[in-house]
């Protein structure tokens, strides 16, 4: 029993390492309010005049090479204007219908800007393939975590020369925890 | 990490990982449930669920107070426990409004200076997403609350205690280098984290 839940904590550990570290940075970004850099460009091109959205978004994401997905989008006589979201990205897009003229505003975000995103991003509605299987790691993570905090409980348990010192810790943790969580809920 | 290859600084790394562990074991379990309730995206107070209370509270407003400063005479009068700053806006009907946030979910005053009134509404979340917004307390939060200042400190503790079991855990897994699986485990995570970045990004 010992040797498999100290295998499995040893293993779970080792495999969400990367992706914790990624929400781990993010969470430290934006505890500590560190800046985001960002890059804004521009650029300008023609496309087929009278595209819908949906069409126009697919056209300027292939001629583009942009992953993610598209925003909202605001439909005015002259402007058809939409964004096209990725972790890194923000593609505002600014389509004449008439003459087919497209104003592209790209703005991009360092790797602290991606990692934030990706923290922020769950939930399986989103349309791309890529974004639902980032849910899905979030939800495998989340129940790795707790799989974790269960059988580290029991390995720390096991060890008895640190069962005094544990103990003490974890009580601390548990009063202070429970007090604070008791006082903000009632 | 046992046996006669076990050295003295893998000792006190050991030392660390535990320790941290069971100093940071509530939010590690909070974090963990935070996700799940993100990803399954359990009711918030803008999307059903959320109990709500309206109250209607007489109040006249001073004649020379700017928003921000009645924003302030409105949140000595009305109960706001656990909450951040207030966000004041003005509604489509140009009337004040002042939003309390808090992890318990929102408590929205709504003046109405010509009938003297506040409209009090209490959105209070479900637990669930009372465990997702104490996860995301953070220390920049603007609030002399003794409650939400202290969990935002235990939650920045969290987070570097964290950072450390995962470094320590690393060290710890790397040191077991009979222990293939645990190698494989690390260079997949490694993999699929890395794939994923760059596509998403």
């Amino acid at each position: 029993m010992y040797r498999t839940l100290r295998n499995t904590h040893l293993v779970l550990g080792l495999l969400s390492v990367p992706f914790l570290l990624i929400y781990l940075v993010s969470a430290v970004q934006m505890a500590h309010q560190l800046k985001i850099d960002r890059e804004i460009s521009a650029d300008e091109f023609t496309m087929s005049p009278g595209l819908q959205p949906r069409p126009l978004a697919l056209a300027v994401m292939e001629r583009n090479g942009y992953n993610g997905e598209l925003g909202v989008v605001k439909i005015e006589p002259e402007v058809t204007t939409l964004n096209i979201i990725s972790a890194g990205a923000r593609h505002q897009v600014f389509y004449n219908p008439k003459t087919g003229k497209v104003h592209l505003r790209s703005t991009t975000v360092g790797i602290l800007g991606v990692l934030n995103r990706l923290h922020h991003s769950h939930g399986f509605g989103n349309e791309s393939a890529a974004s639902r299987i980032w849910s899905g790691v979030l939800a495998c993570l989340s129940v790795i975590l707790l799989l974790l905090g269960a059988t580290g409980i029991y390995l720390w348990f096991r060890l008895h020369d640190e069962r005094v010192a544990g103990a003490r810790l974890l009580l601390f943790n548990l009063i202070v925890a429970g007090t604070l969580i008791a006082a903000l809920r009632w | 990490m046992t046996g006669s290859g076990t050295t003295k600084l893998d000792r006190f790394v050991r030392k660390v990982h535990i320790y941290a562990g069971l100093l940071n074991f509530t939010s590690v379990m909070i974090c963990g449930m935070a996700g799940l309730v993100v990803t399954f995206e359990a009711p918030d107070i803008f999307h059903g669920a959320a109990e709500k209370q309206v109250e209607i509270r007489d109040f006249t407003a001073p004649d020379i107070a700017s928003d921000q400063d009645l924003a302030q005479a409105i949140g000595s009068v009305v109960e706001h426990a656990n909450s951040i700053a207030p966000v004041v806006k003005r509604d489509a009907q140009h009337q004040l409004v002042v939003d309390f946030y808090s992890v318990n979910g929102l408590k929205r005053v709504t003046v109405s200076e010509s009938e003297h009134q506040l409209r009090i509404e209490t959105l209070r979340n479900s637990g669930w997403r009372f465990i997702d917004n104490l996860h995301a307390t953070t220390i920049h939060e603007k609030t002399e609350d003794w409650a939400i200042r202290g969990w935002a400190w235990y939650m920045e503790l969290s987070i570097w205690c964290l950072i450390a079991m995962t470094l320590t855990g690393i060290w710890m897994g790397l040191r077991r280098r009979s222990f293939r699986l645990g190698l494989v485990s690390l260079a997949f995570g490694l993999a699929g984290a890395s794939a994923l970045f760059w596509y998403l990004r």
